[in-house]
Protein backbone atom coordinates (compact mmCIF):
# COMPACT_ATOMS: atom_id res chain seq x y z
CA UNK A 1 0.00 0.00 0.00
CA UNK A 2 1.77 3.23 -1.09
CA UNK A 3 0.89 6.29 1.16
CA UNK A 4 1.67 9.34 -1.02
CA UNK A 5 1.65 12.88 0.05
CA UNK A 6 2.57 14.60 3.07
CA UNK A 7 1.32 11.76 5.20
CA UNK A 8 3.98 9.49 3.09
CA UNK A 9 6.10 11.88 3.87
CA UNK A 10 5.66 11.55 7.24
CA UNK A 11 5.26 8.22 7.82
CA UNK A 12 8.97 7.57 5.73
CA UNK A 13 10.46 9.94 8.44
CA UNK A 14 8.82 8.59 11.16
CA UNK A 15 10.35 4.76 9.85
CA UNK A 16 14.15 6.43 9.19
CA UNK A 17 13.67 7.70 12.84
CA UNK A 18 12.35 4.62 14.32
CA UNK A 19 15.61 2.66 12.53
CA UNK A 20 18.08 4.69 14.07
CA UNK A 21 16.34 4.19 17.40
CA UNK A 22 17.02 0.43 17.08
CA UNK A 23 20.25 1.30 15.79
CA UNK A 24 21.21 3.57 18.78
CA UNK A 25 19.50 0.60 21.36
CA UNK A 26 21.81 -1.91 19.85
CA UNK A 27 24.65 -0.04 20.39
CA UNK A 28 24.24 0.69 23.51
CA UNK A 29 22.93 -2.90 24.41
CA UNK A 30 26.23 -3.70 22.88
CA UNK A 31 27.95 -1.02 25.47
CA UNK A 32 27.07 -2.60 28.23
CA UNK A 33 27.77 -6.01 27.73
CA UNK A 34 31.38 -4.35 26.82
CA UNK A 35 31.95 -2.83 29.82
CA UNK A 36 30.68 -5.88 31.94
CA UNK A 37 32.27 -8.54 30.51
CA UNK A 38 35.09 -7.10 28.32
CA UNK A 39 37.53 -9.34 29.33
CA UNK A 40 36.46 -11.90 27.08
CA UNK A 41 35.79 -10.51 23.64
CA UNK A 42 33.25 -14.18 23.04
CA UNK A 43 31.54 -13.59 26.15
CA UNK A 44 30.62 -9.85 25.10
CA UNK A 45 29.69 -10.97 21.30
CA UNK A 46 27.17 -13.86 23.10
CA UNK A 47 25.81 -11.69 25.34
CA UNK A 48 25.18 -8.85 23.24
CA UNK A 49 23.39 -10.83 20.74
CA UNK A 50 21.13 -11.96 23.31
CA UNK A 51 20.63 -8.65 24.73
CA UNK A 52 20.30 -7.18 21.38
CA UNK A 53 17.91 -10.34 19.88
CA UNK A 54 15.59 -9.77 23.06
CA UNK A 55 15.46 -6.33 23.70
CA UNK A 56 15.90 -4.64 20.48
CA UNK A 57 14.53 -7.28 17.82
CA UNK A 58 11.30 -9.36 19.85
CA UNK A 59 10.22 -6.84 22.55
CA UNK A 60 12.15 -3.11 21.28
CA UNK A 61 9.78 -1.21 23.21
CA UNK A 62 10.63 -2.61 26.61
CA UNK A 63 14.24 -2.03 24.94
CA UNK A 64 13.22 1.52 24.40
CA UNK A 65 12.07 1.81 28.31
CA UNK A 66 15.19 0.22 29.78
CA UNK A 67 17.24 2.59 27.83
CA UNK A 68 15.33 5.83 28.76
CA UNK A 69 15.24 4.52 32.52
CA UNK A 70 18.80 3.72 32.57
CA UNK A 71 19.37 6.70 31.32
CA UNK A 72 17.35 8.79 33.73
CA UNK A 73 18.43 6.79 36.62
CA UNK A 74 22.43 7.12 36.10
CA UNK A 75 22.58 10.38 34.19
CA UNK A 76 22.46 12.76 36.60
CA UNK A 77 19.45 14.32 34.72
CA UNK A 78 17.35 13.80 37.95
CA UNK A 79 19.48 16.61 40.06
CA UNK A 80 17.70 19.12 37.18
CA UNK A 81 14.81 18.49 38.69
CA UNK A 82 14.53 21.15 41.74
CA UNK A 83 15.61 23.40 39.24
CA UNK A 84 13.54 23.30 36.57
CA UNK A 85 10.02 21.84 38.09
CA UNK A 86 9.88 25.43 40.45
CA UNK A 87 9.53 27.19 37.03
CA UNK A 88 6.23 25.32 35.79
CA UNK A 89 5.38 26.51 39.18
CA UNK A 90 6.08 29.45 38.77
CA UNK A 91 4.97 29.95 35.38
CA UNK A 92 2.00 27.60 35.71
CA UNK A 93 0.07 29.20 39.06
CA UNK A 94 -3.07 28.76 39.62
CA UNK A 95 -4.74 32.41 40.68
CA UNK B 1 -3.90 -24.56 30.16
CA UNK B 2 -1.62 -21.70 30.28
CA UNK B 3 -0.26 -21.95 27.28
CA UNK B 4 -4.35 -21.49 26.25
CA UNK B 5 -4.66 -18.80 28.72
CA UNK B 6 -1.48 -16.68 27.00
CA UNK B 7 -3.92 -14.65 25.00
CA UNK B 8 -2.40 -11.39 24.81
CA UNK B 9 0.96 -12.57 25.10
CA UNK B 10 1.74 -11.49 28.62
CA UNK B 11 2.81 -15.22 29.48
CA UNK B 12 5.53 -15.29 26.84
CA UNK B 13 6.34 -11.80 27.10
CA UNK B 14 7.06 -12.01 31.35
CA UNK B 15 9.38 -14.89 30.46
CA UNK B 16 11.04 -13.16 28.11
CA UNK B 17 11.70 -10.62 31.03
CA UNK B 18 12.05 -13.03 33.89
CA UNK B 19 14.98 -14.60 31.44
CA UNK B 20 16.31 -11.08 30.14
CA UNK B 21 16.70 -9.90 34.08
CA UNK B 22 18.95 -13.56 34.86
CA UNK B 23 20.94 -12.46 31.64
CA UNK B 24 21.84 -9.79 33.06
CA UNK B 25 22.17 -10.14 36.60
CA UNK B 26 24.35 -12.83 35.76
CA UNK B 27 26.61 -10.58 33.73
CA UNK B 28 26.67 -8.25 36.68
CA UNK B 29 27.88 -11.67 38.68
CA UNK B 30 30.63 -12.57 36.11
CA UNK B 31 31.37 -9.23 36.42
CA UNK B 32 32.23 -9.21 40.15
CA UNK B 33 33.37 -12.91 39.84
CA UNK B 34 36.34 -11.96 37.27
CA UNK B 35 37.70 -8.89 39.23
CA UNK B 36 37.50 -11.33 41.95
CA UNK B 37 39.11 -14.56 40.84
CA UNK B 38 41.01 -12.77 38.12
CA UNK B 39 44.42 -14.77 39.27
CA UNK B 40 43.04 -17.95 39.89
CA UNK B 41 41.00 -18.91 36.72
CA UNK B 42 39.92 -22.44 38.44
CA UNK B 43 38.06 -20.59 40.82
CA UNK B 44 36.53 -18.09 38.69
CA UNK B 45 35.15 -21.60 36.35
CA UNK B 46 33.65 -23.17 39.30
CA UNK B 47 32.26 -20.41 41.10
CA UNK B 48 30.72 -19.23 37.69
CA UNK B 49 29.23 -22.79 37.35
CA UNK B 50 27.43 -22.53 40.86
CA UNK B 51 25.94 -18.84 39.79
CA UNK B 52 25.23 -20.24 36.73
CA UNK B 53 23.07 -23.40 38.06
CA UNK B 54 21.98 -20.51 41.16
CA UNK B 55 20.67 -18.24 38.72
CA UNK B 56 19.18 -20.27 35.70
CA UNK B 57 17.97 -22.90 37.55
CA UNK B 58 17.41 -22.08 40.61
CA UNK B 59 15.58 -18.01 39.92
CA UNK B 60 12.78 -18.61 42.21
CA UNK B 61 14.40 -19.71 45.59
CA UNK B 62 17.31 -17.28 44.55
CA UNK B 63 14.72 -14.45 43.79
CA UNK B 64 12.60 -15.43 47.35
CA UNK B 65 16.00 -15.22 49.47
CA UNK B 66 17.38 -11.81 47.66
CA UNK B 67 14.01 -10.74 48.68
CA UNK B 68 13.94 -11.73 51.80
CA UNK B 69 17.76 -10.45 52.55
CA UNK B 70 16.71 -7.08 50.90
CA UNK B 71 13.82 -6.69 52.78
CA UNK B 72 14.40 -7.58 56.64
CA UNK B 73 18.77 -7.75 56.66
CA UNK B 74 19.37 -4.60 54.55
CA UNK B 75 16.47 -2.15 55.18
CA UNK B 76 15.20 -4.04 58.70
CA UNK B 77 15.14 -1.10 60.23
CA UNK B 78 13.47 1.30 57.58
CA UNK B 79 10.89 -1.60 57.85
CA UNK B 80 10.37 -1.51 61.24
CA UNK B 81 9.98 2.31 61.01
CA UNK B 82 7.20 1.34 58.68
CA UNK B 83 5.40 -0.67 60.50
CA UNK B 84 5.72 1.30 63.74
CA UNK B 85 4.87 4.46 62.51
CA UNK B 86 3.00 3.35 59.67
CA UNK B 87 0.74 0.54 59.89
CA UNK B 88 0.45 0.39 63.09
CA UNK B 89 -1.59 3.60 63.77
CA UNK B 90 -3.67 2.80 60.76
CA UNK B 91 -4.76 -0.68 62.39
CA UNK B 92 -5.05 1.08 65.45
CA UNK B 93 -7.96 2.79 64.29
CA UNK B 94 -10.00 -0.45 63.61
CA UNK B 95 -9.26 -0.97 67.56
CA UNK B 96 -6.19 -3.53 66.92
CA UNK B 97 -2.85 -3.21 69.02
CA UNK B 98 -0.19 -4.56 67.47
CA UNK B 99 2.11 -6.54 70.02
CA UNK B 100 5.39 -4.64 70.58
CA UNK B 101 4.02 -1.00 70.40
CA UNK B 102 3.47 1.05 73.46
CA UNK B 103 -0.83 0.42 73.53
CA UNK B 104 -0.17 -3.29 72.94
CA UNK B 105 2.07 -3.09 76.43
CA UNK B 106 -0.58 -0.55 77.72
CA UNK B 107 -3.30 -3.21 77.18
CA UNK B 108 -1.53 -6.16 78.39
CA UNK B 109 -0.45 -4.44 81.93
CA UNK B 110 -3.95 -3.63 82.47
CA UNK B 111 -5.70 -6.56 81.44
CA UNK B 112 -2.81 -8.45 83.91
CA UNK B 113 -3.72 -5.92 86.84
CA UNK B 114 -7.26 -6.52 86.14
CA UNK B 115 -7.25 -10.46 86.43
CA UNK B 116 -4.86 -10.06 89.59
CA UNK B 117 -7.47 -7.76 91.02
CA UNK B 118 -10.62 -10.53 90.22
CA UNK B 119 -8.17 -12.99 91.78
CA UNK B 120 -7.96 -11.14 94.63
CA UNK B 121 -11.85 -10.55 94.91
CA UNK B 122 -12.40 -14.30 94.44
CA UNK B 123 -9.88 -14.99 97.35
CA UNK B 124 -11.57 -12.26 99.69
CA UNK B 125 -15.59 -13.65 98.82
CA UNK B 126 -13.83 -17.32 99.80
CA UNK B 127 -12.22 -16.33 102.86
CA UNK B 128 -9.05 -18.19 101.03
CA UNK B 129 -7.21 -14.19 101.52
CA UNK B 130 -3.90 -13.41 103.41
CA UNK B 131 -3.32 -10.83 105.55
CA UNK B 132 -1.27 -9.21 102.06
CA UNK B 133 -4.38 -9.74 100.70
CA UNK B 134 -6.72 -8.10 102.46
CA UNK B 135 -4.89 -4.80 102.95
CA UNK B 136 -4.25 -4.72 98.85
CA UNK B 137 -8.21 -4.81 99.31
CA UNK B 138 -8.28 -2.37 101.83
CA UNK B 139 -6.40 -0.07 99.45
CA UNK B 140 -8.07 -0.75 96.18
CA UNK B 141 -11.10 0.01 98.10
CA UNK B 142 -9.74 3.44 98.90
CA UNK B 143 -8.12 4.49 95.91
CA UNK B 144 -11.70 3.46 94.22
CA UNK B 145 -13.33 5.81 96.43
CA UNK B 146 -10.73 8.72 95.93
CA UNK B 147 -11.38 8.08 92.25
CA UNK B 148 -15.23 7.80 92.19
CA UNK B 149 -15.71 10.89 94.80
CA UNK B 150 -17.52 14.44 94.57
CA UNK B 151 -13.68 15.90 93.83
CA UNK B 152 -12.96 16.49 90.62
CA UNK B 153 -8.90 16.46 91.88
CA UNK B 154 -9.37 13.15 93.22
CA UNK B 155 -8.20 11.51 90.11
CA UNK B 156 -4.95 13.63 89.62
CA UNK B 157 -1.60 12.11 90.91
CA UNK B 158 -3.42 9.10 92.59
CA UNK B 159 -5.73 11.33 94.67
CA UNK B 160 -4.88 14.48 97.17
CA UNK B 161 -2.71 13.29 100.34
Amino acid sequence: MNIGGFLGDIIFWVQVFWWLWLILLAFFFYQWAQNHVGFSPMLTIVLAVVLIYYLVIKHPFLGSSTLIFWTLLSSGVLYLLPIVLPWFGLLFRRR
Amino acid sequence: MLMAADIFGIFSFLNDVRFVVEIIVFAYLVFWLYMTFRDIPLLFALSLVAAGYLIFAQTISITLLVVIFFAFVLMGSQLQMLIWFGLAPIVGMFGIKLPGTQEYEAEQQMQAAQKEEEALLERIENGTASAADKAQYQQMMASQQLNSGTNPLARLGGGLR
